[in-house]
Parts: structure tokens; C-alpha cells; sequence
């Protein structure tokens, strides 16, 4: 992510006109001693929520309602293509023509959607986990995907 | 009178090292420890900043700067010692 994802100009730019970005380390403890990859791994560039991973991007509306996440390593488009969905969604619930009690359903509504129309399988599971469950940042748990074998905890 | 005047310099120079001295992060460019669930503080990892990315503060630091500013936040979980290699 470091040094593909957020080296991206237009990501960076993106991320620095809309988002306030901040990050926690859920378990500095964890040492990856040989590498955080085998040494017999050979890799033939990393896919979209790549589960040997160890990171989640989580995406939020300022007033605390985690409108998306998604596990895992997420390459430039990936990435751009979650913001996007943050940001439409963001506009489709905080639209002052919604009602606060509408939002769950508009928002379990575009996750289902898109688990639909989802590129991987990743993604889409992702997407469905979500779906029930319109959370805030303070219930947001780094184990939410664990069953997506996000193994690197 | 005079020699009253000229010793508050030394004081003074004392006073400004003291404070100039105020604690420091010391961890320029790694993880700082935390417990589980603390957030983050701000992270000063040359990596995550070579393409100009401002990495704030703690997640509610920047819920409060979004609200101000009419943002989102992107807030960005990783896991474990990143000195070594991964995302």
C-alpha cells in the first residue's frame, strides 16, 4: 500500500482534498521474523484483498458511521474504487432529503449492491459482512473479517 | 544594580534551554508501541509519506478535524511490526 497505493498522486491527492486520514496499529507486538512473507513465495503482484495481508482501510463519515471497509492489500483502482463508493455513499445518506432512520437501509441497500457487482470474491464477501451492519468507528473491530482469512494478526 | 541586571541573562538562558528541552517523540520513523485498540499517533514513517499523504492523528482527532473541514475519514488499520516489509 505504501509504496504503490499511496505513492499514487491522484490517490494522495484524493485522499488529502477529501478524507482526514488517520491510522492505529492493532498489534505493534506482532514481529514478522523471516519477512512477512515466505521465503519460497514468489509473487506475481498482489491482488485486491490479498488475505496474507495485515491491513484494513476503513472509511467514515465525520460523524463517527463507518460507511466502508475492505481488508487487505487494495492496488491504485481497488483503492479508488472503494473511496468512490465511500464518497457516493456519504452523499446518499447525509443528503438532507434523508431521513436519519432511512439511513441503515440505504446503506445495508448499496453494500448488497455492490457485493453484487463486486470483482473478486473478497470484495464481495466484504461487502455483504457489511451490509447488516451500520456501525461507528468505536464498534469497529480489526477481527470484523476475520473470516476472509486476513491471517496476519 | 547593574550586576542584578546582567545576572538574569545567564537565568533567562537557562530558562529558554529548559524549555527548548520539553519531551520529543522518539520515534521518527517506526511503530510506536501501543495497546491493543489505541489509536494511532501521528506517524512519522517516511514511507507512508513519499507521496505527500498527511497521516493526522489518533481517529478521533480526525473526526473532529473532518467535521470542521467538511471531510471523510479514511482511518488505516495495519497489524504488526511494519519496519520489515508489508503494506
Amino acid at each position: 500500500m505504501r509504496t504503490v497505493t499511496f505513492s499514487d498522486a491522484g490517490i494522495v491527492k484524493l485522499l488529502n482534498d477529501k478524507f482526514v486520514c488517520a491510522w492505529v496499529n492493532r498489534r505493534p507486538d506482532l514481529k514478522f521474523k523471516d519477512g512477512l512473507y515466505p521465503k519460497e513465495w514468489r509473487p506475481r503482484g498482489l491482488c485486491n484483498g490479498t488475505a496474507v495481508t495485515n491491513v484494513t482501510a476503513v472509511f467514515a463519515a465525520a460523524d463517527g458511521t463507518i460507511l466502508h471497509a475492505m481488508p487487505g492489500y487494495l492496488d491504485v483502482a481497488g483503492f479508488k474504487r472503494h473511496l468512490d463508493f465511500a464518497l457516493k455513499l456519504q452523499a446518499r445518506l447525509y443528503d438532507p432529503a434523508v431521513k436519519k432512520e432511512d439511513r441503515a437501509g440505504l446503506y445495508a441497500k448499496a453494500h448488497l449492491s455492490a457485493a453484487k457487482e463486486a470483482k473478486d470474491e473478497n470484495e464481495a464477501e466484504a461487502h455483504g459482512l457489511l451490509a447488516p451492519r451500520l456501525m461507528r468507528v468505536a464498534d469497529f473491530k480489526f477481527g470484523f473479517f476475520d473470516g476472509l482469512g486476513n491471517v496476519m494478526r | 544594580m547593574a550586576v542584578t541586571k546582567i545576572a538574569w541573562i545567564p537565568i533567562a538562558l537557562v530558562s529558554l534551554a529548559l524549555l527548548s528541552a520539553a519531551p520529543q517523540e522518539n520515534h521518527p520513523c517506526r511503530c510506536h508501541p501501543r495497546e491493543e485498540g489505541a489509536s494511532g499517533s501521528r506517524i512519522d514513517w517516511e514511507g507512508y509519506r513519499k507521496g505527500g499523504l498527511a497521516w493526522h492523528y489518533a481517529v478521533e482527532e480526525a473526526l473532529k478535524i473532518a467535521t470542521a473541514e467538511k471531510k471523510l475519514v479514511f482511518w488505516y488499520h495495519v497489524a504488526g511490526d511494519l519496519d520489515k516489509e508489508g503494506c
